[in-house]
């Protein structure tokens, strides 16, 4: 048997080996006078460094009575308690006010926002439209009457595309018409001039909005829902409004030039206050799901108008011309339903 | 089980005490952390408590150092704590002898690695070897070989020390 290695010898004075592994050790120490030096050299460093660290030790100590540790322990775990439970107090607390202030956004979608980002210009609608002062021939076209001819009768309006909002409120002049003086003061249709639309025709889609199919869409609305006859439907997005209101709607529809143009139909506030947004916003990131054309990158429009207690809006990076013969299209399809 | 706890802190108090002011050099702080020790083992109640005790008091003696670095507080062991009490009042030639060979102890202590110094202070407040290879991640067959070899360079260190101080003094 070859010597028992250094390491291995400490171990075994440190009775640190299994009972088995002592015994050989002890039987080849009793053959082995090398390994009983090593063995008694290392016993003697071993007790050597244990009286050494025995000098490194602070005076004789007494434990304290076992019943102060328990009561100081006792204590910090009540005083743990009483933190968790005021902390988890504060937490609900918070939690609470998140889940109410969701809750309130989720009921009043659109309350919040209108009065958030709703712009001077875009206060300026319901001036602009209020169902009983006659109007200027310039800010007031035919009504929705079923005389009127379809040319004559939407309504007019606008923010032109133009690259600066100043530049933008001179810009339209729609003719008189003569509809426009046979027009009773409280026709269910008014023009509204609309300022603040953004650059890019693009409107900050905030809120929660929920895709439709056509289909969900019409359950939605109750009827079919306010769109150019004759286009694609690319997507049906609302947005729900007070108990007993109609839904905000919105149709996005595809030329055959890959423009999208949006319908939007809804309570006057929650269209007028979709239109005030502010320049320079993008839907993209607003509208969920809102796809947006490549070809996108003409200056928008929008036209509106007021019928009854609803608004309806045309929305798209159309010239005006185009956008006032959607307009036109849009409001047959209003005659129909 | 309390009486279990109260066996254990009575057999293990003085050992975590020594343990800990080989650390913090501090026989007051030494002992405030050891009840400290104590006080988080009647909290947790661990499964292999004397293993956890000096893996807690390590750990709070590593807390103490690193505060004591930056109040760049330096302990001193001969200047305020007291030490080993004798059991008679010794003369000052032999307390001064006293301190300066509890000096050149701590010296030669202070030359092993950080890992040597952890392996020989935990066998010395009588941890087995499975306990030391469990709260220092070594292997039990390593525990040994750290052993005989921090064993050998204490004494080494420490003779080197008496070598000098020897010469200072002649």
């Amino acid at each position: 048997m070859s010597h028992i290695p250094e390491a291995e010898l400490h171990a075994y004075l440190d009775q640190a080996l299994p009972r088995l592994r002592c015994v050989e050790i002890e039987s080849h120490l009793a053959e082995c006078t090398p390994c009983r030096t090593a063995r008694d050299e290392i016993a003697a460093l071993r007790d050597r460094t244990t009286a050494m660290l025995a000098r490194l030790a602070p005076r004789r100590t007494v434990p304290p009575p076992l019943a102060d540790l328990r009561h100081r322990a006792a204590h910090r775990a009540s005083e743990q308690a009483r933190f968790r439970q005021r902390t988890a107090w504060a937490a609900s607390v918070v939690v609470a006010l998140g889940v109410g202030w969701g809750a309130s956004y989720l009921v009043h979608p659109l309350s919040g926002r209108a009065l958030a980002t709703r712009t001077p210009a875009a206060a300026t609608i319901p001036a602009a439209a209020p169902a009983g002062p006659p109007r200027t021939s310039a800010d007031t076209a035919a009504p929705a009457s079923s005389e009127a001819p379809a040319d004559e009768a939407p309504a007019v309006l606008a923010a032109e595309p133009t690259a600066t909002p100043a530049a933008a409120a001179p810009a339209p002049k729609p003719k008189p018409h003569g509809a426009s003086r046979k027009a009773p003061v409280t026709s269910p249709a008014h023009l509204a001039t609309l300022g603040g639309i953004p650059k890019d025709g693009q409107l900050e889609f905030g809120g929660v909005w929920r895709n439709l199919s056509w289909d969900g869409a019409k359950a939605q609305n109750g009827e079919t829902p306010a769109r150019i006859d004759g286009l694609p439907v690319t997507e049906a997005q609302t947005q729900a409004g007070d108990s007993g209101r109609r839904p905000l709607m919105v149709v996005a529809q595809q030329l055959a030039s890959g423009e999208v143009i949006r319908t939007i139909e809804g309570p006057v506030s929650d269209v007028s206050a979709l239109l005030g947004t502010r320049p320079g916003e993008s839907v993209d990131s607003s509208a969920p799901g809102a796809p947006v054309p490549a070809g996108r990158t003409g200056l928008g429009s929008a036209l509106a108008f007021r019928h009854g207690d609803r608004m309806f809006a045309v929305t798209g990076s159309l010239p005006s011309d185009s956008l006032r013969a959607m307009m036109r299209r849009l409001n047959l399809m209003l005659r129909v339903r | 089980m309390n009486d279990e706890f109260e066996l254990l802190y009575q057999s293990t108090y003085t050992a975590v005490v020594r343990f800990l002011y080989r650390k913090v050099w501090d026989a007051e702080r030494a002992e405030d952390l050891a009840q400290e020790v104590f006080v988080r083992a009647l909290a947790h109640r661990p499964e292999k408590p004397r293993a956890w005790l000096f893996a807690v008091a390590a750990n709070l003696a590593r807390d103490e150092a690193r505060a004591a670095v930056r109040r760049k507080r330096h302990l001193t062991l001969l200047k305020g704590d007291p030490v080993a009490q004798p059991a008679f009042e010794p003369s000052a030639e032999d307390q001064v002898e006293r301190d300066e060979e509890i000096a050149s102890v701590r010296d030669a202590l202070d030359t092993l690695t950080p890992r040597d110094r952890e392996i020989l202070l935990l066998w010395d407040a009588g941890l087995s070897y499975p306990e030391i290879a469990a709260e220092t991640g070594l292997a039990l067959g390593a525990v040994g070989t750290t052993l005989a070899r921090a064993r050998k360079r204490l004494v080494a260190a420490h003779e080197r020390q008496q070598t000098r101080d020897h010469v200072a003094h002649s």
